[in-house]
């Protein structure tokens, strides 16, 4: 009988902690992004929440209250065609979210898409590529954007896809750069050597290397792409009416800026809140995601 | 360094074929015939037929886009399918309001932007400081048509101070440059900001210090003109995007540039124009970018182009 048994040792392992679990200790810990995190989940559950009640109706026109102002009953008042504001800016939250998360889909999927073809194999590909994305960034964005809807006609199905397309040149170069740091590096050359292939090479080494910087340029994209969107429907050339999106409604409310100027108040303060959110957000991921990078 | 200022120029020329390019294809893939949305739905075949010859369309697709670059070359970019109007006329009468507006915001976003974002850096984490970065997330977050709007309501309706809209005197101007100018303004405050802070933890700040030099001084003499070049690339880079961005501010204001031409050529497809505006517009923000390019090479002796 020797030490050992008489005295057993608690061995429990020290695990070590997920990358996961290293960006939320640093994120929690901001509180400034939090709240931008928060006023996202608001907006968020907003949206989520307006189909759900029954008196929240967007189209309920009412024109002997045409351009009433805030009562308790209604608010945020009604607009020019006497439909509550209320329920138009919860609705609008809808086509602003949906508009804004598939444009920054479309943006990142093919342009990481073709930032790791590019950066992987390189050659003629990466020349090719690297052209169209420089054809792309030759446009100024909106203007780029308005070629677009010309060519699919107005809309916001229209003014999604083009603020998508011309979102594509950023991560691509992102992804681009990230791939070429580490197509060399110690370890893609390792998993080369012990037989992995091209596809697994890049879905298990370098895609999870290149998510940091992404995932930074989404998020903060997010936010100019609701304002693009928006942009693009005060402009007539994005949602139709009688759709409740938030920049139609202050261009259908600014006629009646004299009388009525509670109309365009809510719409756009929703708006700036959102892309407020996004843009605290995008400054926390990038701290927690990079410490390199703190923000001083 | 004047070779590669001689390739970049020399690239310039393809980027301009290749948007000239991208425009006339991109719109040739558009649906609909230009004829009957000039001549309307009941127009007769004898009609769209003229129409269609008047207008080149009756030509193979090659052909119009030979005719299309030659015209560019010689100063021709068609005519309006809308008004028959020469577009470059259009372009002349409407760009100028556009570049006006351009430079005004840029101007304004620059001065304030540089002062706001020294200002800023020069005591992180004081009261000023916190002021600053709060103006720069709000005027990045707010969307430019309903600023303006608010901006209308306050000086032009309630204090009665500017016109509501209109063009021609420099009253006209203040608005829609102060609307155009937040976001530009917001980044390069914050560029200046961060580019000072960096500029600040060189060993010339602390020798400059060492030796007695005051803290304005040091700002002044050593660390501004150190964290000068990334601010002025910020700054080109708006400029250019403001040259697209003012459309939004002039369909705010009502202003008679070249956004409110795009817009309602776009909803009318007026081809012609859609196309004569993209390329002015793209040709100067490629004049812009290469203009950066040799400014960053004349600013920066450090930088070597092989």
């Amino acid at each position: 009988m020797n030490a050992a048994h008489a005295l057993p040792l608690q061995v429990t392992a020290v695990r070590p902690r997920t990358p996961w679990q290293l960006f939320w200790t640093r994120f929690r810990r901001d509180w400034v992004a939090l709240a931008g995190l928060g006023i996202i989940v608001v907006i968020l559950a907003m949206a989520a929440a307006a189909p759900l009640v029954p008196s929240l109706n967007p189209e309920l026109q009412d024109l002997s209250l045409r351009r009433s102002p805030p009562t308790p009953a209604h608010p945020f008042g009604r607009d020019h065609l006497g439909r509550d504001i209320l329920s138009r800016v919860a609705h609008g939250a809808r086509y602003t979210f949906g508009a804004a998360v598939t444009a920054t889909l479309i943006a990142l999927l093919t342009g990481v898409a073709l930032g790791l073809v590019a950066g992987y194999w390189g050659g003629i590909v990466d020349d090719v590529g690297m052209r169209v994305v420089e054809v792309l960034l030759a446009f100024p964005y909106l203007l780029l954007a308005i070629l677009i809807v010309a060519i699919l006609g107005p809309g916001l199905g229209s003014a999604t896809v083009a603020v998508g397309i011309t979102k594509i040149p950023h991560y691509a170069r992102v992804t681009r750069a990230a791939v070429l740091s580490l197509r060399h590096s110690d370890y893609v050359d390792a998993a080369r050597v012990i037989g992995a292939t091209d596809a697994g090479i890049i879905t298990r080494h370098i895609l999870p290397n290149t998510m940091a910087p992404i995932l930074v340029l989404a998020t903060v994209g997010l936010g100019a792409d609701v304002l693009s969107i928006a942009g693009l429907g005060f402009l007539g050339l994005g949602a139709q009416p009688p759709t409740a999106e938030w920049g139609l409604m202050v261009s259908e409310g600014r006629s009646y800026l004299f009388e009525a100027s509670h109309i365009i108040v809510f719409p756009g303060v929703f708006l700036m809140l959102l892309v407020l959110g996004f843009n605290l957000m995008g400054d926390g991921l990038r701290d927690a995601l990079d410490p390199r990078l703190r923000r001083r | 360094m004047v070779r590669f200022l001689t390739r970049r120029a020399f690239g310039f020329l393809p980027l301009l074929l290749a948007v000239a390019t991208v425009t006339f294809f991109a719109l040739e893939l558009t649906p609909g015939d230009p004829a009957v949305l000039i001549m309307g739905q009941d127009a007769t075949p004898e009609g769209l037929a003229q129409v269609r010859r008047s207008l080149g369309l009756d030509r193979p697709l090659a052909e119009q886009y030979v005719r299309y670059l030659w015209g560019i070359v010689r100063g021709d970019l068609g005519r309006s399918f809308r008004t028959r109007t020469p577009v470059t006329e259009d372009l002349a009468r409407t760009f100028p309001v556009t570049m006006t507006l351009a430079v005004g915001a840029t101007l304004v976003a620059s001065l304030v932007g540089i002062v706001a974002g020294t200002i800023s850096a020069a005591r992180p984490h004081g009261a000023l400081d916190y002021v600053v970065r709060v103006g720069i997330l709000t005027a990045v977050s707010a969307p430019v048509f309903w600023m303006g709007l608010v901006m209308i309501y306050w000086f032009s309706i309630r204090l009665a101070w500017f016109p509501v809209s209109g063009w021609g005197t420099v009253r006209h101007i203040i608005l829609p440059v102060a609307a155009l100018s937040a976001f530009p303004l917001a980044s390069i405050a914050r560029m200046t900001r961060s580019s000072v802070l960096d500029a600040l933890t060189h060993d010339y700040v602390r020798t400059a210090r060492a030796k007695g030099v005051s803290d304005g001084a040091v700002l002044g003499r050593h660390v501004l003109k150190n964290a000068f070049i990334p601010v002025v690339t910020v700054i080109a880079l708006q400029f250019g995007i403001l040259l697209g961005g003012a459309v939004i501010t002039e369909t705010v204001f009502a202003l008679p540039g070249l956004g409110q031409l795009v817009v309602t050529a776009v909803l009318a497809r007026d081809y012609a124009i859609i196309r004569g505006s993209v390329l002015l517009v793209a040709g100067s923000f490629a004049v812009i970018n290469l203009l950066v390019d040799f400014l960053y090479a004349a600013l920066d002796p450090r930088i070597r182009y092989a």
